[in-house]
């Protein structure tokens, strides 16, 4: 620190002493469609110093006056060289033309390729949108969620299973955020699709360790989500028509170069087609679900930028008037840029976020039950990049949240007699202010000490319940007492400081050293106990009873790259320890009870491992290869004895390969091929009768002492592109996909059960194991995608 | 409210391409242990207390009783009643004239000697439900049901919370015992925790009353069949058990919505070691009502 400071004072003095330096700053983007490029590389060759574009595509370089070589460049697109002669403050905008692989090998410098090896930051996988749509996939869908999986350290408990873990953590220790709102279910049915359309998605970031100041909120991960702007030079169509969803966006300028929006929308449409073969019972079936991403942007001039985005999804299921059940999100964000210099960009936020799923039963008007919940989060941000030198970045910031959570407004009529077994709202205000200072203390050491500082406020109106001990450890705590608390009045209060430091040291010009540490706190937190979470598990904010998660996380990772940046090489190894981890006791009442937190247990959790990521970017065959070595586990009094035990999402291996060849110049052909221990679960070791049922029991009250086999699936497919000579407007694409290509029905879980039939009394019960698989069969497709 | 939840969500999983397969797991089964089946009421019948040993989860044999033991029921403190040995683990008690084991309130404590251990539980006699009536639906052409006879059991929830039941149905004296026919209320609906109490038990419960196929929907009875449901009161500590054993029993159909495994922890104890034998003491109170299917 004290060295640091000493920098600063030098840098200062330095300024005044050599005379004034000139700030050469703009938008990198896009020449085809506009969209800003997050990360472009800008690298002044004379002085080796270097850029890159924020989220907005902004970038700034503070120089001593003299003319200068300054190199645009992205991965995927061409290497844009400029000189300038820097005798004043300069705007230089530029727009990069995608890289037409038809012409031989002029690279200028590669510089964008070696972003893993330059690159400070560290734990951090970046998935460009193109990739993510030649990969092969499960019914031919594109899909952002199933993509990031194939990263090392992320991670999911089975197919179907909505959410992700990274590095050990839980689902709900990531925060997805869409266009910088939160997005509380990130899946639509259930598990198998997420609910981003790529059409509209433009940039992908997951920060799995390593997290800047900046973000903050959730314990593991942070799932950075852009969309396109939308294309501002002319009107693009985009779309497909697959065996699940169809799906359309339009995209337009409104004024050219100055302002434009995007609309993309996908329905599916199971129920439309399976509709003339469900009758009598499942006559009156719905089963469909859509989204629809809108956004706008307008350019009022080169310092004022301002963007509103929107995104509304939603899965209905039903069957007639007997039962409904139905859930999605909505967030709106308005987003506003404005420069108040060369070197001082900033950005205001103001979204909403609306969570909400309902679940109806009963066709009479005497018997029914209609219960409906929802979290909604209302955030005001301000975010401030500050570009002091080449060397030297400022970031700082501050955000509020007001969250509004209602678990349950829920009436059941039974005998034509309402009762009303709502349970109460809860509000709360999370906040939190931040600072980062990126800087270079020598030419091969760059470091990012960051600091950020979280307050939590569980507010009223609102009830506190007081608990006692419970009578034995892993039993429900007896309540002892509740009290009101009027509106706006702090419930309960907690603050936290999340130190936040990331060092880079080049070792030379193919490799590096990193490390980071980091804190983390996690102020909500969703309630499940299921092996998969359901769409109406609910999430809590923290409380006189619940207190936030906390995790502290180290990480070191060597990065080298081979054959002039062909081949990119990461490892890094980590160690998490995590604490206050919410768990629950046996047979807890998880839905509709006010008590609760009567029945959650406080545990700690540790994870480490190592992983490994090896990727060519390049050339007719490219791809990757993931593999991470790793243990989750938890530690909880009431659970296994009190001793650690795995979570249920652990898996000691996990490996992925993910390639593309290009057959021809229209034929591509993917592969992807993963491989991982399975996890953990309980296994009963006896059975003893009760009353005729026949009990399974855990003689040593063990938790997740046995594995489920491994688990191992290959995918391909085969995409035709339109010819790339022809000069029609509409470009096709046909993708022909085959998931599960050796039929392996890959266990998700072994369960217990008494064996169908009734048993004449008398007679032995049998019982059976069986093995359970999501997706038992192969699984083939066919889709059409189409451009304008 | 889980029973709903997790009906409708597998109602709707990808049904088409999942599969299941019968497989042989290793289960580590170190020894077998005593096992107590003492749920009693106060019907004025004879009363069976069960003694057996656990077994292997995969034996599929009918546990082997335990004979020699002594096995003594003892109301507030004062009454014992013993329990006589009739072979094969069952020990049975018969009430004098039309008495029963007790009345509502009465604090009963179980006590069983076998070689050397002694084991103990104690509970308490609670208020049990009231039945209005015990009626024959007939259904026809109604969404979800086969076309035929079915029982619908009106029952009320005595005013006051706290109050925890187990519904028995009994077909030709036999229990309906499938996994999904176990069914416990609390309040008359199906969690406690809500603010439901004093009132006619809702619906689904109405309807529970009826044997399950197979595949969890209800099949209706047969002429002649004769229909017996019995309503027993519980301890919150037997509900929180039956609790776990339902979600256990149960928790394969929810496929990926699995809860974890739970052992039931019972009300049981060995004296000398502390430690929790399996099984259950509770004393009921029973009403009963009993039709015949025309």
């Amino acid at each position: 620190m004290k060295k640091h400071f000493i920098t600063i004072l030098l840098l200062a003095v330095s300024h005044l002493i050599s005379g004034q330096n000139y700030t050469l700053s703009g938008y990198v983007s896009d020449a085809s469609n506009g969209e800003s490029l997050i990360g472009a590389s800008v690298y002044v060759k004379d002085s080796n110093q270097g850029a890159t574009s924020n989220s907005y595509g902004f970038y700034s370089l503070t120089l001593p006056p003299g003319d200068y070589t300054v190199v645009f460049s992205y991965l995927g697109f061409q290497d844009q060289s400029t000189t300038i002669n820097l005798d004043q403050n300069k705007s230089l905008n530029t727009r990069l033309a995608i890289e037409n692989n038809l012409i031989d090998e002029v690279v200028v410098t590669a510089e964008s390729e070696d972003k893993n090896v330059r690159d400070l930051q560290m734990s951090v996988n970046k998935l460009d949108i193109k990739t993510i749509q030649k990969v092969p996939t499960l019914l031919g869908e594109t899909e952002i969620i199933r993509s990031i999986q194939l990263l090392p350290g992320v991670t999911t408990v089975g197919e179907g299973a909505a959410g992700f873990n990274v590095r050990g953590g839980s689902i709900d220790q990531n925060l997805v955020l869409l266009d910088e709102a939160p997005v509380y279910n990130s899946s639509h049915l259930f598990g198998f699709f997420s609910v981003f359309n790529p059409d509209a998605v433009k940039d992908v970031q997951l920060y799995k360790g390593g997290i800047p100041a900046r973000y903050g909120g959730r314990l593991s991960s942070i799932l950075d989500v852009r969309m396109k702007e939308g294309n501002n030079q002319k009107f693009t169509m985009n779309g497909g028509v697959g065996t699940i969803f169809s799906r359309l966006a339009l995209e337009a300028p409104i004024v050219k170069d100055k302002s434009s929006f995007i609309v993309a929308g996908r329905r599916s449409y199971i129920d439309v087609l399976a509709a003339p073969f469900l009758s009598g019972d499942f006559d009156g079936t719905v089963l469909n679900f859509y989204d629809l991403t809108l956004k706008s942007n307008f350019k009022f001039n080169d310092n004022n930028q301002l963007f509103a985005s929107g995104y509304f999804g939603r899965d209905n299921f039903g069957f007639g008037d007997r039962a409904g059940f139905n859930w999605g999100n909505k967030t709106g964000t308005l987003r506003f840029n404005h420069l108040f210099s060369e070197k001082l960009f900033s950005n205001v936020t103001a979204y909403f976020s609306d969570y909400d799923y309902k679940i109806n039963f009963g066709d009479s008007a005497e018997d029914k039950f209609d219960w409906n919940a929802r979290i909604k989060n209302y955030s005001l941000k301000l975010d401030f990049n500050y570009f002091l030198n080449p060397d030297n970045i400022l970031r700082f910031g501050g955000q509020s949240i007001f969250y509004e959570f209602q678990p349950a407004n829920a009436i059941a009529i039974s005998n034509d007699f309402p009762i009303d077994i709502s349970l109460d709202s809860k509000y709360a205000l999370e906040s939190n202010i931040f600072i980062e200072n990126e800087f270079k203390p020598s030419s091969a050491l760059e470091v990012n000490a960051g600091l950020r500082l979280s307050h939590f406020n569980y507010l009223g109106k609102g009830t506190a319940y007081y608990y006692g001990d419970a009578p034995e450890l892993g039993k429900e705590k007896p309540i002892l007492g509740e009290e009101y608390f009027e509106s706006g009045k702090s419930i309960q209060q907690y603050v936290n400081l999340e130190p936040r430091l990331a060092v880079k040291y080049q070792l030379n010009k193919l490799s590096s050293i990193k490390a980071s540490y980091n804190r983390t706190t996690q102020y909500i937190h969703l309630i499940s106990n299921t092996t998969a979470s359901t769409p109406v598990d609910v999430w809590t904010p923290s409380t006189n009873n619940i207190k936030p998660q906390i995790a502290d996380q180290i990480a070191a990772g060597y990065f080298r790259n081979f054959s002039n940046n062909q081949y990119e090489l990461s490892t890094e190894l980590y160690y998490k320890n995590m604490a206050h981890l919410v768990d629950y006791i046996d047979g807890a009442d998880l839905i509709l009870n006010k008590y609760l937190e009567g029945q959650i247990l406080e545990g700690v959790g540790r994870a480490y491992g190592m992983e490994v990521q090896l990727k060519k970017n390049e050339g007719k065959f490219s791809g990757w290869l993931s593999y991470t070595l790793a243990r989750t586990e938890r530690k909880v009094e009431g659970i296994n004895n009190g001793d650690w035990y795995p979570s249920r999402f652990d898996q000691l291996h996990n490996f992925s390969m993910t390639g593309f060849y290009e057959l021809s110049k229209r034929w591509t052909f993917s592969a992807n091929f993963v491989l991982n221990t399975g996890t953990p679960t309980t296994f009963p070791t006896s059975r003893y009768e009760q009353q005729g049922y026949v009990i399974p029991n855990n003689d040593d009250n063990l938790r997740n002492n046995v594995r489920i086999p491994a688990y191992h699936r290959l995918d391909i497919s085969f995409t035709l592109d339109s010819d790339p000579n022809s000069t029609k407007r509409w470009k096709g694409q046909w993708v022909f996909g085959v998931y599960n290509l050796y039929n392996r029905r890959n266990p998700f879980s072994i369960y217990f059960k008494q064996a169908d039939g009734r048993e004449a009394p008398g007679l032995p019960v049998e019982t059976e194991a069986i093995r359970f698989a999501v997706v038992g069969s192969i699984v083939p497709s066919i889709s059409y995608n189409f451009k304008f | 409210m889980r029973i709903y939840t997790y009906f409708i969500i597998l109602l709707v999983s990808f049904g088409f391409i999942s599969c299941e397969d019968v497989v042989d797991i290793d289960t580590q089964f170190e020894k077998p242990q005593m096992v107590v089946d003492a749920w009693v009421n106060d019907s004025p019948t004879s009363q069976i207390i069960k003694l057996t040993w656990s077994q292997n989860y995969f034996d599929s044999q009918i546990p082997e009783g335990i004979d020699g033991a002594t096995v003594k029921v003892i109301r507030n403190s004062q009454d014992t009643l013993s329990f006589s040995s009739m072979g094969k683990g069952i020990y049975q008690w018969n009430p004098s004239g039309n008495n029963s084991i007790g009345e509502i309130g009465d604090a009963f404590e179980l006590s069983i000697r076998y070689e050397n251990a002694y084991i103990s539980s104690s509970t308490t006699l609670k208020r049990t439900a009231i039945i209005d009536s015990l009626v024959v639906e007939e259904k026809m052409d109604e969404l979800g049901y086969d076309d035929g006879s079915y029982a619908s059991c009106y029952a009320v929830d005595i005013a006051g919370k706290g109050d925890a039941y187990w519904i028995k149905t009994f077909t030709n004296d036999t229990l309906n015992n499938k996994p999904r026919e176990l069914v416990i209320s609390y309040d008359g609906t199906f969690d406690p925790g809500s603010s439901y109490d004093g009132l006619p038990f809702i619906r689904p419960l109405r309807d529970a009353v009826n044997r399950l196929s197979d595949d969890a929907g209800y099949i209706p009875y047969l002429p002649g069949d004769k229909v017996r449901v019995e309503i027993h009161s519980l301890s919150d500590e037997a509900y929180a058990y039956l609790s776990i054993i339902q979600e256990q029993l149960t928790n394969g159909d929810n496929t990926i919505f699995a809860l974890p495994f739970a052992n039931a922890t019972g009300n049981v104890f060995n004296t000398t070691t502390h430690e929790r034998v399996l099984g259950f003491f509770n004393v009921a109170s029973i009403t009963k009502e009993e039709i015949t299917i025309p």
